[in-house]
C-alpha cells in the first residue's frame, strides 16, 4: 500500500507518516499542491490524504487530478463534522480535524477497502 | 438588510415614537388643563356673582345683595386673562337657578345663542347633580349654592379650545411627519449607525471560527505525537492524561465549531414535530438518567409543531436534554406544551444552586457555581443562540433548590 499524505504543516506530515508507515504501509508526504500534482503523475498511489487548504494550487484541482490518476482521495477539512460545501469535486472520504491516528486509520482502510486494496505493511500490492 | 439590522431600525423609531408621544401628551394635557382652569375660574367668577355678570341683573332670593358691574380690581388676570373686563360682552354661557321649594326654576342669566332657554333649563337640570366639568365637548359647567338654590352655570368654550384643538392635530401630524422622516433617515443613515455592532460581531465570529480552525490542526498533532511515543517508549499516565486532554479539547473545537456555524441567516425552516424530536432526544439518553440514578419524568403535549431549523432543533433539545442530564441531583423533569400559539420547553431539575436569575448560563463560555470539571459553557449558548433566531425567548433562574428553564417559541 502506498499513500500520499498532503498537508500544510510538517509537524502533522511527520508525525502522521510515522504512524501511517508503521501500520499500513509506505507514506510519502507533500507540502503543497504542485508537489502533489507532481507525485501524482510521477508514482502510483493507492489513496491520497489531502488537507483542504493545501497551499499553491486548489484542492479542487487536485482531486480533479487524482481522479484522473483514479486515486481515492480523503479530504481534511476544518469544518466540524457534517458540514460541506457546495461545489466541491467529490472526494472518497471526508476527516474533520482534530482527529486521532485511529479515525485516520480507519477511513483509509474503508476507502480502500472499497476499492479492494488490502493493508499490507510492505510495498504497494493491489488485487488483479 | 439583515434581521438584526431591522430589529435595530424598529427599536429605533420606536424610542423616537415613544419619547414624541410622552412630550406631546404632556405639552397637549398642560394646555388642556390650563385651559380647563381658566374656565372654571370664570364659572367661579360667575358663582361668586350670582351667576351673572350683568348689572341689576335679577338674582333669585335677595334683590338687596345685587352685585355692581365687575370692576377692573376684581380681576387676577388683567386685561389678557379669562377674567377680563371685555369678558362680560364676550362670554357666552347661562345660568339657571333650581329652587327646593316648590321645584322652581328661574333664568338667572342667559346670553348665548347656541340653544333655547328651555334647552337652556333641561341641560342644566341634568347637571344638577354634578359639580364641576366638561359638557357636550365644549362646555364647562358649575353646580353650586346660592342662596338657598342651586345654581347651573354653563360657558362656551368652544373658542378658546379651538387653538388647544389645532395644536392637538398639529401634534399628531407633526409625530406621523417626524416618524416618517426618522424611519427614511434611519434607512438612508441606519447603515453606518449600525455598521459597528455589526462589525463588532463580525469579529466575534471570525474570531471564533479563526480559534476553532487555528486548534484543529495542533491537537490532531499533539495526539498523533503522544501516540508516536506511546508506540517506542509504552504508554505511561502521562501519555494517557494527555490524550485525555486532547479528547477534552477536541470535544471544545468541536462545539466551538457549532456555536461559530450557526448563523440565522443560512437556517433552513420546516415545520417540525417538536413532540417528536424531544421525546426522541430523551429516549437517547433514558437509560444515562437512570445509571446516574436520576429520576426523569416528562410532560410532553403530542403533536406540538413548530416551523423551526430542524436542525437546529434537534441539537437544542439534545443540548436540554444534555444539560439536565449533567446537572440533575435526583430529578429532572420536562414539559412541552402549545399555549395559545405560544410554544412552551421547560426543563426542570433540582440543583444546590442558590435562588435567583440564572441568565449568566447562557452566555459564551459561562458555567454556573454546580459546573463540573471539563464543563466549557458553550451548549446553553447554542441553545440561546437557536432560540433567538427563532424569534424565542429562553431564561433560566433556581427558586427553592429548583433550576427552571424556559424556553418560549
Amino acid at each position: 500500500m502506498k499513500i500520499l499524505f498532503a498537508a500544510p504543516d510538517r509537524d502533522l506530515l511527520e508525525c502522521f507518516r510515522q504512524l501511517l508507515e508503521t501500520d499500513l504501509g509506505e507514506t510519502v508526504t507533500a507540502f503543497d499542491g504542485t508537489q502533489v500534482i507532481s507525485l501524482l503523475m510521477s508514482e502510483n498511489f493507492d489513496v491520497l490524504v489531502l488537507d483542504r487548504d493545501i497551499p499553491r494550487v486548489d484542492h479542487k484541482t487536485v482531486i480533479e487530478r487524482a481522479n484522473g490518476k483514479n486515486v481515492p482521495v480523503i479530504l481534511l477539512t476544518d469544518e466540524p463534522a457534517g458540514v460541506r460545501r457546495t461545489g466541491e469535486p467529490s472526494a472518497s472520504g471526508r476527516l474533520s480535524y482534530p482527529f486521532t491516528f485511529a479515525e485516520i486509520k480507519k477511513a483509509i482502510l474503508k476507502t480502500l477497502e472499497k476499492r479492494g486494496v488490502k493493508e499490507t505493511e510492505g510495498p504497494v500490492i493491489k488485487d488483479e | 438588510m439583515n434581521k438584526a439590522e431591522k430589529k435595530f431600525r424598529l427599536y429605533a423609531i420606536l424610542v423616537i415614537f415613544v419619547l414624541l408621544t410622552t412630550l406631546l401628551a404632556v405639552i397637549n394635557g398642560v394646555n388642556f388643563t390650563m385651559v380647563a382652569g381658566d374656565a372654571d375660574m370664570l364659572t367661579q367668577t360667575l358663582a361668586d356673582r350670582h351667576g351673572s355678570f350683568e348689572r341689576k341683573e335679577k338674582a333669585p332670593g335677595d334683590m338687596q345683595t345685587q352685585p355692581d358691574q365687575p370692576r377692573e380690581k376684581d380681576f387676577r388676570m388683567g386685561p389678557m386673562g379669562p377674567d377680563s373686563p371685555e369678558m362680560n360682552e364676550s362670554l357666552r354661557y347661562f345660568t339657571v337657578a333650581f329652587s327646593g321649594k316648590g321645584g322652581t326654576v328661574e333664568t338667572v342669566a342667559f346670553h348665548i345663542s347656541a340653544v333655547t332657554e328651555e334647552e337652556a333649563w333641561e341641560w342644566a337640570s341634568g347637571l344638577m347633580k354634578q359639580t364641576t366639568g366638561w359638557t357636550r365637548g365644549t362646555y364647562r359647567y358649575r353646580v353650586y349654592k346660592d342662596r338657598g338654590t342651586v345654581c347651573v352655570t354653563v360657558i362656551d368654550q368652544g373658542r378658546e379650545l379651538l387653538p388647544s384643538f389645532r395644536i392637538l392635530i398639529i401634534s399628531a401630524i407633526g409625530e406621523v411627519l417626524v416618524l416618517l422622516i426618522g424611519w427614511f433617515v434611519l434607512l438612508a443613515i441606519g447603515r453606518k449607525i449600525y455598521a459597528p455592532l455589526e462589525e463588532a460581531d463580525r469579529k466575534q465570529k471570525i474570531f471564533i471560527a479563526n480559534a476553532n480552525r487555528e486548534f484543529r490542526i495542533p491537537l490532531t498533532v499533539i495526539d498523533g505525537n503522544t501516540e508516536l511515543t506511546e508506540r517506542k517508549y509504552g504508554p505511561d499516565d502521562q501519555t494517557r492524561s494527555t490524550h485525555r486532554q486532547v479528547a477534552k479539547m477536541n470535544e471544545l473545537v468541536d462545539k466551538l465549531g457549532s456555536v461559530g456555524i450557526f448563523d440565522e441567516e443560512k437556517m433552513s425552516a420546516a415545520e417540525i414535530s417538536l413532540s417528536e424530536v424531544l421525546a426522541a432526544a430523551l429516549d437517547r439518553e433514558k437509560a444515562n438518567f437512570s445509571a446516574r440514578g436520576i429520576e426523569l419524568t416528562a410532560d410532553i403535549a403530542p403533536d406540538v409543531k413548530v416551523k423551526a431549523d430542524p436542525e437546529g432543533m434537534s441539537k437544542l433539545t439534545d443540548e436540554l436534554v444534555g444539560n439536565a442530564l449533567k446537572f440533575a441531583l435526583t430529578k429532572a423533569h420536562f414539559k412541552l406544551k402549545n399555549e395559545n400559539g405560544v410554544i412552551l420547553i421547560q426543563t426542570q431539575n433540582d440543583t444546590d444552586l442558590p435562588d435567583g436569575p440564572a441568565d449568566q448560563a447562557f452566555d459564551r463560555f459561562t458555567t454556573l457555581q454546580n459546573a463540573k470539571e471539563g464543563d466549557d459553557g458553550l451548549g446553553l449558548s447554542y441553545v440561546k443562540q437557536t432560540v433567538k433566531a427563532h424569534n424565542g425567548r429562553a431564561s433560566a433562574a433556581v427558586s427553592g433548590g429548583i433550576f427552571t428553564l424556559r424556553i418560549t417559541l
